[in-house]
C-alpha cells in the first residue's frame, strides 16, 4: 500500500485540486463554505498560522493524483482534513494524522484539535487508534435572512421529488422580524415562481417564522409544527399537500464544517 | 432633550487600528500576529459596508463583522450567506446593549437583498445564542454531524502557567491553604504526556513526566478528568467516575483527604489543560493599592470609573470631566484633600474614588468592581473618616447601591449603620418623548410581536402634560404622538400610575390588578399588558448624594 502512495508539502498550484478534493470529499455534507481556488487560497495558504510546511498532502506515485492532504496550523487547529471517499482512506487518514502529529510537534504546538464527520467512522477510528479524546462539539447557528429566496432554491433544487406537484402556495409568516418578508408565494409549475406578495393560491401556509426556519433547516418536521399549533394549512383539506411539499424542501443532508469555516 | 450616548456607523479605514486592537483584545485566546487582517482586510471578499463600529465621544468601544461568502445547504445547492463573526465590545462598555445595538445595525431586506444573501449564520456559544441571537435574530441550532478530537502534545502552557511568579503569588492569595499544602499528583492519560504536580511550601512546580515517589497517581481519559473538574458537584461527580471506572486512583489515603479539600486549586490549575483563564491572566499582576489625593487630569478616569461602576444603573446625571468638576471639586465645602483617589501601582489606574464635603456628606463613593473591594473601599473609607475627623464632622453619611453586599460588608467594619433611604420622585415632562425612547430601545421587538394601535388616555394630568398618547407599531416602526389617530387598544389610566409604569416601579398587570389601568375591548388586556411592559425602564435606580444638586 505504501509503495502505492506518497507524501509531500504544498507546492504551488495545488489549490484548485484541494479545492476540488474537499467539495468532493464533503458532498454529502451541508454547512461549509464550498472551495473555490481563490478561497481556499485566502483560507488555507494565507491564513497567519499556516506555512506551506504545514499542508501535507498524499498523491498516487504513479499519476500524481491528490488523493487526500491536510492543513495544519502552528496553533494546533487541523484547519481541513479530507480524503478522496474512492480510495483506501483508513490508510490515507492515518498517514495524514500522523504526519500532523509530527509536524505540530516539530513547530512546538501544545495540542491538536480537529472536527470530523460523526458518521465518518474510519476518521474516528483513526482518532481513537492514535490516543485522542473527544471534547464537545461547537455550536452553528444559522438565520434565514431571506424566505422566498430559500424556498425558491431549495423548491427547484428538489423539483424532481416533487413529482406532480403544481400549486401556487402562499406563505404567510407570523412575527416576522423587519428584514424578513412576511408575505410570498411560490408557484411550482413546470418550473418555480417566486413572488414577493400574495398572489391567487391554491392554499397557504401560516407560520411563525422562527417554526419555518427550524422546518427548512432540518430542525422540526413539519407535521409536528402542525400537531402543536404552530402551522396552519389553508384550506385545511389541503394539508397533506402542504405537508408534502415542506417535506420535500426540508435540509435532510448532515452539517459539518472544518475548522476553516469558523473563520 | 433626548442624548445617545452611543453612535453606530460604517467602519473606515483610519478605524483599522482601533478595530484591530479591540477584536485581539476581546479574543485572547484566539490566533495571535495578523489575524484581523488577514480575515478582513486582506479578504478578497471584504465588504467594508457592512462592518460597523459603536463609538463613544469619538472612542471605538464596539465592533460587528459579516463576512460575506456562499454556504453549501443542499446537495447541489449553494446560497449567499453572512458569516456574523467578531463582535466585540470594550469590556468596560459590556451591558449596555451595544453587542445588540450593533447585531441589529445594517440588518435590513435591502442590505441582504442586493447582496444576495440568503442566510445569516454563526459559531457561537451557545449560551450567548440563547440569550441574544435566537431572540433577537431568529438563528436556529442546526443538529451538527460533528465530532471535535483533540490530543495534547505537551504541557508547555500548564508548565508556564505554573512557573509564572504572578501566577504563583494569586494561587497563593486565592488557595491560602496552598502554604501548608505537601502533595504531588501524577496525571495519566492516552491523549497526553503524563504531568505531575507537586505542591509544596507555597509552591507548584509542573513536570512532564511519571516519577515513581508521587503521593497518588490518577489515571483517567482527559475529557473525563476534565469534566470532572469542570462539574458544579466535583466531589459527586469524581466518586461517581471512580465507581464506572472511568478514573482509577491509587495512594495514600491521607493524602487523597487532601485532595478532597484542595479541589478548588486543583481546578483552577487543571482548568488551564482545556481553556486558559483569561481573566485570571488579566490580572496576573498582583494589584499594589496607593490611596492619595486629588490630582488634576483624575477627572478623566474618574468619571471613566463612574460610568463602569454604574454601568447597569440609572438615575443618575452622567458624567463628564467638565460635569464632574463643577459637581464635586468646585462643591462648597469640597476641597482637593477631601477627594482620595485608590490607584493600582501596576498601571496607576484609578480604581476607586470618594469625595467628601467638610461637613460629613461623602458625595461620591465609587470603586472598579474588578478590584478588591474589601481594600480599595475601605482605604476610601478610611481616609475619609480620617479627614471628616479632622474637619470636626458630626457624623458620616454616603448613598450605597442596597444591593451591593461587598460594600455594605465593609461598611459594617467601619461601624456605618443603614438609615432609611431618601426616595426619589419623578415627574415626566414629556410623556411623548419618554415613551419614544424606551420604544426605540425595543424597536425589534415590538414590530416583531405587535401589530396595534394603542390609545393612552391619561387621567389627572398636570398642565404641561397632554392627556393623550397614541402609540402605533406596524412593521414600518414605531410611531409616538400626543394627538388621537385611530387605535385598536385603549387604556385609560392616571397619570401617576402610567409614570410609575414608564419608571418600572409599578408592572402593568399590578396595576390592572389594582384596577388603576383599564383595557378596553377587555380581550386585549393581555396584549396591553405585554405591550406597556416593553415601554418601561428596566434599570435599577441609583443617585450619589452629589446628585442632589
Amino acid at each position: 500500500m505504501e509503495s502505492q502512495y506518497q507524501t509531500r508539502t504544498f507546492i504551488q498550484g495545488d489549490e484548485m485540486k484541494l479545492g476540488r478534493l474537499f467539495n468532493k470529499a464533503h458532498d454529502w455534507y451541508v454547512g461549509f463554505v464550498p472551495r473555490t481556488e481563490d478561497y481556499w487560497r485566502w483560507c488555507c495558504l494565507n491564513r497567519p498560522d499556516v506555512s506551506r510546511e504545514g499542508i501535507i498532502i498524499v498523491e498516487e506515485k504513479t499519476n500524481r493524483e491528490i488523493i487526500g492532504y491536510t492543513v495544519v496550523g502552528k496553533s494546533g487547529n487541523v484547519w481541513e482534513l479530507c480524503v478522496d471517499p474512492n480510495v483506501d482512506r483508513k490508510y490515507v487518514v492515518s498517514v495524514l494524522l500522523e504526519n500532523a502529529v509530527s509536524y505540530l510537534r516539530k513547530v512546538n504546538a501544545d495540542q491538536m484539535v480537529l472536527n470530523v464527520p460523526s458518521d465518518d467512522l474510519v476518521m474516528q477510528l483513526a482518532c481513537g487508534k492514535m490516543d485522542f479524546f473527544e471534547l464537545p462539539p461547537d455550536q452553528m447557528f444559522v438565520g434565514i435572512t431571506d424566505f422566498e429566496a430559500l424556498v425558491g432554491a431549495l423548491a427547484e433544487n428538489v423539483r424532481d421529488r416533487l413529482g406532480n406537484f403544481r400549486e401556487t402556495v402562499t406563505f404567510r409568516l407570523l412575527n416576522a422580524r423587519s428584514w424578513i418578508n412576511p408575505v410570498f408565494s411560490v408557484r411550482i409549475d413546470g418550473e418555480v415562481q417566486v413572488f414577493e406578495n400574495a398572489v391567487p393560491s391554491g392554499f397557504s401556509i401560516e407560520v411563525d417564522s422562527d417554526v419555518l426556519a427550524a422546518i427548512l433547516l432540518g430542525n422540526t418536521n413539519p407535521f409536528t409544527a402542525v400537531l402543536r399549533g404552530k402551522l396552519k394549512v389553508n384550506p385545511f383539506w389541503k394539508f397533506r399537500k402542504a405537508m408534502s411539499l415542506l417535506n420535500a424542501l426540508q435540509i435532510h443532508n448532515s452539517w459539518f464544517y472544518s475548522l476553516a469555516d469558523y473563520g | 432633550m433626548v442624548e445617545k450616548m452611543y453612535k453606530y456607523r460604517l467602519f473606515l479605514p483610519q478605524d483599522s487600528d482601533a478595530v484591530r486592537g479591540l477584536v485581539k483584545a476581546a479574543f485572547p485566546n484566539f490566533l495571535e500576529g495578523d489575524y484581523w487582517d488577514w480575515k478582513h482586510f486582506n479578504n478578497p471578499q471584504f465588504d467594508p459596508s457592512i462592518v460597523v463600529v459603536s463609538e463613544k465621544d469619538g472612542e471605538i468601544v464596539g465592533c460587528s463583522h459579516w463576512l460575506k461568502g456562499n454556504i453549501k445547504i443542499g446537495s447541489d445547492l449553494v446560497v449567499g450567506s453572512f458569516l456574523t463573526c467578531d463582535l466585540a465590545v470594550k469590556p468596560e462598555q459590556r451591558g449596555r446593549g451595544i453587542a445588540r445595538e450593533l447585531l441589529l445595525q445594517r440588518r435590513t431586506r435591502e442590505t441582504f437583498r442586493s447582496r444576495g444573501i440568503v442566510v445569516n449564520y454563526d459559531f457561537a456559544d451557545p449560551r450567548l445564542a440563547k440569550r441574544l441571537y435566537t431572540p433577537l435574530l431568529g438563528y436556529t441550532k442546526v443538529g451538527v454531524a460533528v465530532k471535535k478530537y483533540a490530543k495534547v502534545l505537551n504541557w508547555k502552557r500548564l508548565i508556564d502557567f505554573v512557573s509564572n511568579e504572578d501566577a504563583g503569588r494569586i494561587l497563593l492569595r486565592r488557595f491560602p491553604k496552598l502554604r501548608e499544602l505537601n502533595l504531588s499528583i501524577c496525571f495519566k492519560s492516552k491523549s497526553a504526556p503524563p504531568l505531575t504536580l507537586r505542591f509544596m511550601n507555597g509552591k507548584i512546580e509542573a513536570t512532564e513526566n511519571e516519577p515513581s515517589d508521587v503521593h497518588i497517581l490518577v489515571e483517567a481519559d482527559l475529557r473525563v478528568l476534565v469534566s470532572v473538574f469542570e462539574a458544579k458537584h466535583v466531589m459527586t461527580q469524581l466518586l461517581k467516575a471512580v465507581f464506572q471506572r472511568k478514573i482509577k486512583i491509587k495512594g495514600k489515603f491521607l493524602k487523597l483527604y487532601e485532595v478532597t479539600q484542595n479541589f478548588g486549586l486543583l481546578k483552577t490549575v487543571l482548568r488551564v489543560i482545556s481553556t486558559p483563564e483569561p481573566d485570571f491572566f488579566s490580572h496576573a499582576q498582583t494589584p499594589k493599592y496607593k490611596v492619595r489625593t486629588f490630582e488634576d487630569g483624575d477627572e478623566i478616569e474618574i468619571v471613566r470609573l463612574f460610568d463602569k461602576a454604574y454601568a447597569d444603573y440609572g438615575g443618575f446625571v452622567p458624567r463628564d470631566p467638565k460635569y464632574w468638576l463643577w459637581c464635586c471639586l468646585q462643591r462648597p465645602g469640597v476641597v482637593r484633600e477631601g477627594i482620595f483617589v485608590v490607584v493600582d501601582e501596576n498601571d496607576n489606574s484609578v480604581v476607586g474614588y470618594a469625595v467628601a464635603g467638610k461637613w460629613g456628606n461623602i458625595w461620591e463613593l465609587c470603586y472598579d468592581p474588578a478590584h478588591d473591594v474589601e481594600t480599595v473601599v475601605g482605604m476610601l473609607l478610611g481616609e475619609t473618616t480620617r479627614y471628616l475627623e479632622s474637619m470636626e464632622a458630626a457624623s458620616v453619611s454616603f448613598n450605597a447601591v442596597e444591593e451591593d453586599s461587598a460594600l455594605l460588608k465593609v461598611c459594617n467594619k467601619f461601624g456605618f449603620e443603614a438609615l432609611i433611604s431618601p426616595r426619589m420622585y419623578l415627574s415626566i415632562l414629556d410623556t411623548r418623548g419618554v415613551v419614544a425612547l424606551l420604544a426605540d430601545g425595543k424597536r425589534e421587538e415590538l414590530i416583531r410581536y405587535f401589530d396595534e394601535a394603542i390609545l393612552v388616555k391619561l387621567k389627572d394630568v398636570p398642565a404641561w402634560v397632554k392627556d393623550t398618547l397614541f402609540v402605533r407599531i406596524d412593521r414600518n416602526g414605531v410611531y409616538v404622538d400626543e394627538n388621537v389617530h385611530p387605535y385598536t387598544i385603549l387604556v385609560k389610566t392616571d397619570f401617576t400610575t402610567f409614570s410609575s409604569l414608564l419608571a418600572g416601579v409599578l408592572t402593568p398587570s399590578a396595576a390592572v390588578a389594582q384596577s388603576k389601568l383599564e383595557v378596553e375591548p377587555f380581550r386585549k388586556t393581555s396584549t396591553a399588558i405585554k405591550l406597556l411592559s416593553y415601554l418601561q425602564f428596566d434599570a435599577k435606580w441609583f443617585f450619589p448624594m452629589s446628585d442632589y444638586g
